[in-house]
């Protein structure tokens, strides 16, 4: 950054970041490279075992989680997913869909935890969770047509504005959007229905901003989880067309960070490990766009395997293609995730001097999966690999197409 | 008989006896409230519902929260009322206990809603009590949707009155995190439903003298702009000439270049609009020649120049 002689609390702490991050760096292209191997190599074992405590008790005070236990679930899944990880001894994937059941309202959805009221947010992750657990038992646990009257009442009357609410009383914005058009994409179930009866199409296209990004609701600041929201909802509900997807693009590409190779959030903020994925992950997603409406023209063969050939997700993309034109590409969001954001003890983090959590866990490794798909190369030792993820549920590829075989089978 | 003479300073003893009357009043409040509270634990100690024997039988914890045993009582309390779908002033007060355990718990906001919303009209004291309780949670958390998105509604329901004490709030969340999203949001909401569009424009130019980079304060300035459909034109214009000022003292600033193409982007702005902008970033090079982000937006705009 350079700060023309007129420093302000946004230029100080970015200054800060940069000499910290630099730090690293410098330490890393100090060695030798075999030496460069060892720094640059994924702690599997810390990881996973940092995962495997999580998954069964979890100290008091996670007690502001105490309503978002399917998330918790679900970030320490996908993460020993992505890791192709196995679950704790004395935990089998009957105990978490027990627990998932008990999180189960009676009309359909899920809540934060046993008793509360169904909320898009929980059962996005619980669907997740059960999917990425993947055997039968798991995928026959959710209460399919219970879900879908759930998704209905959260639509919004297009005439008072659209979109999703996320509960009964609660927030209309993006996330709605995005949750109930990625449950309905795992449980095989008719988004665009589900987008017309919110007029979802419009919702989106009134989140875009100036700047190319989208907000959480019309009018608010383009940022990057609500980016990721909006741009998936509008992939998965066939509606990307109604948004300015170059300005999209070119917004996404300016926030990755110069020196840092990460993603920031928003313009003139600091860089944050996790939005590796939320914005990292908008490249695959506007690269299969621009394939499917033949604006860029591929070397390689598609190959179409599933009913939802139309959708652009990662079983259309084809990695190795450089995207956009200030996009640095992302290995070097690659590298931040494995130095800058893994900590010694187990566990990724938002940014060095922050502590590890699941969330980070979940959302630099999803990051760091996308990268690699995207770039078909692999930073450090091959051991590193991640397992595919697709970018618009954000579940394993290959757990995505077994659950939506299961639904076709039913 | 002795005479009583009047007292020396009238107006400081009466302060002082009503600022005792409220405290006594207070703790009384409080006194019913626990003891109301007690009576409901009680009661929900002898209920047992199927799911909660089954949750309680289930040996293999998954994701458990250790929190401790009172936590715990007050929690399935709450879901008992809750199952039980009751609507009453101490389900009201349980919420609060609620959501100072946890203040994401939005099945708990969601239910005091609905618990404020039916008892109003014969509790009238519940306004200023939810004022205070929202002041109080707010000091503990300003990241929590659950939070704002009550406030909004509290907005909403009391309408313009009370929209002053609302940008009050967000601002005293802003002051601590200048970046504060929800806050950011809250106030677009609140300035709407209130049509305080140009005090809103002010705001946000001294949010900027802070901090000339805060792209919350710029995105404000935007949703202003974008709101109000007459004299677009002139108002563009003047947006043009604050952006160039800004950028004449800092030249690298993301926000103000993204916001000058996002000017251009508006339909309804000035006819001459791109020959301003590009004269915005001739003059900003004449002052730094190597300013990137200049040559960029320049390019920018001579691409979506009309041929």
């Amino acid at each position: 950054m350079i700060d023309d002689g007129q420093p302000t609390d946004t230029s100080k702490q970015q200054l800060d970041l940069e000499k910290c991050v630099q730090d690293i760096y410098s330490e890393l292209l100090a060695v030798d490279q075999a030496e460069q191997e060892a720094l640059l190599t994924l702690r599997r074992p810390d990881h996973i075992k940092y995962l495997h405590g999580g998954l069964q008790t979890l100290s008091s005070s996670y007690v502001s989680l105490d309503a978002s236990r399917p998330w918790i679930c679900y970030w320490i899944l996908h993460s020993l997913a992505l890791l192709g990880a196995p679950l704790p001894s004395g935990l089998t994937s009957k105990d978490i869909v027990a627990f998932l059941q008990s999180c189960q309202a009676k009309g359909g959805g899920y809540g934060g935890g046993p008793r509360q009221l169904p909320h898009l947010a929980p059962s996005y992750a619980a669907v997740a969770s059960l999917v990425t657990l993947g055997d039968p038992a798991a995928l026959a646990s959710v209460d399919r047509e219970g879900m879908l009257t759930f998704l209905e009442s959260m639509a919004q009357d297009p005439q008072q504005g659209g979109g999703f609410q996320v509960c009964p009383g609660g927030e209309v914005d993006v996330r709605g959007c995005y949750t109930a058009m990625a449950i309905a994409c795992m449980l095989g179930l008719d988004k665009q229905r589900l987008a017309e009866r919110a007029g979802m199409a419009d919702f989106l296209r009134r989140c875009q901003t100036y700047e190319g990004g989208m907000g959480g609701e019309p009018g608010n600041e383009a940022h990057g989880g609500y980016t990721y929201c909006g741009l998936a909802a509008a992939c998965l509900g066939g509606c990307a067309h109604v948004l300015d997807l170059p300005a999209l693009r070119r917004w996404a590409s300016s926030l990755q960070g110069e020196v840092e190779g990460g993603f920031r959030g928003r313009t003139n903020k600091l860089v944050d490990g996790c939005y590796s994925f939320w914005q990292g992950s908008l490249f695959p997603l506007l690269h299969s766009l621009s394939i499917q409406h033949g604006s860029l023209q591929s070397d390689r063969h598609l190959s179409v395997t599933s009913p939802d050939a139309g959708q652009p997700d990662s079983q259309d993309c084809t990695p190795g293609h450089s995207h956009g034109e200030e996009h640095r590409g992302p290995d070097t969001a690659g590298s931040s995730d494995c130095k800058v954001h893994a900590m010694e003890l187990g566990g990724l983090r938002d940014k060095p001097g922050k502590p590890p959590d699941y969330y980070h866990t979940c959302y630099c490794l999803s990051g760091l999966a996308c990268a690699q798909q995207a770039s078909d190369w692999i930073l450090g030792p091959i051991s590193n690999v991640l397992k595919s993820t697709d970018p618009l549920c954000n579940v394993l590829r290959e757990r995505l197409a077994q659950a939506q075989a299961a639904h076709w089978r039913a | 008989m002795p005479r009583v003479s009047a007292p020396a300073n009238p107006e400081a003893l009466v302060n002082e006896l009503s600022q005792k009357v409220n405290t006594q009043k207070a703790e009384m409040e409080k006194a019913i409230v626990t003891s109301v509270l007690v009576q409901l634990r009680e009661a929900c100690k002898g209920l047992e519902t199927d799911n909660w024997i089954k949750a309680k039988a289930q040996a293999i914890p998954v994701v458990s929260i250790g929190y401790s045993l009172q936590d715990a009582e007050t929690l399935s309390c709450f879901y008992t009322v809750l199952e039980d779908s009751e609507i009453s002033l101490r389900v009201h007060h349980l919420t609060e206990e609620v959501i100072r355990i946890n203040q994401a718990h939005y099945s708990a906001w969601a239910w005091r809603w609905q618990c404020f919303e039916a008892l109003l009209s014969d509790h009238s004291e519940l306004l200023e009590q939810e004022l205070r309780f929202l002041q109080d949670i707010a000091t503990l958390n300003a990241k929590n949707y659950q939070l704002w998105n009550y406030r909004r509604r509290f907005a909403q329901f009391c309408r313009a009155d009370h929209a002053e004490a609302e940008l009050e709030f967000a601002h005293a969340c802003l002051v601590e995190d200048a970046k504060n999203y929800h806050a950011w949001a809250h106030r677009q909401a609140v300035v709407a439903m209130a049509g305080l569009w140009q005090a809103e424009l002010q705001y946000t130019g001294e949010v900027l003298e802070e901090d000339v980079r805060n792209n919350s304060a710029w995105s404000q300035r935007f949703f202003v702009l974008s709101a109000q459909p007459d004299r677009i034109g002139d108002r563009v214009l003047a947006e043009a000439n604050f952006t160039s000022q800004k950028l004449h003292l800092v030249p690298h600033n993301m926000s103000a270049w993204n916001y000058l193409l996002g000017l251009l982007k508006v339909s309804a702005g000035p006819a001459n609009m791109h020959q301003i902008c590009l004269d915005i970033c001739r003059q900003v090079l004449q002052g730094s020649p190597d300013c990137a982000p200049a040559k960029a937006s320049q390019a920018v705009i001579l691409q979506a120049q009309p041929q």
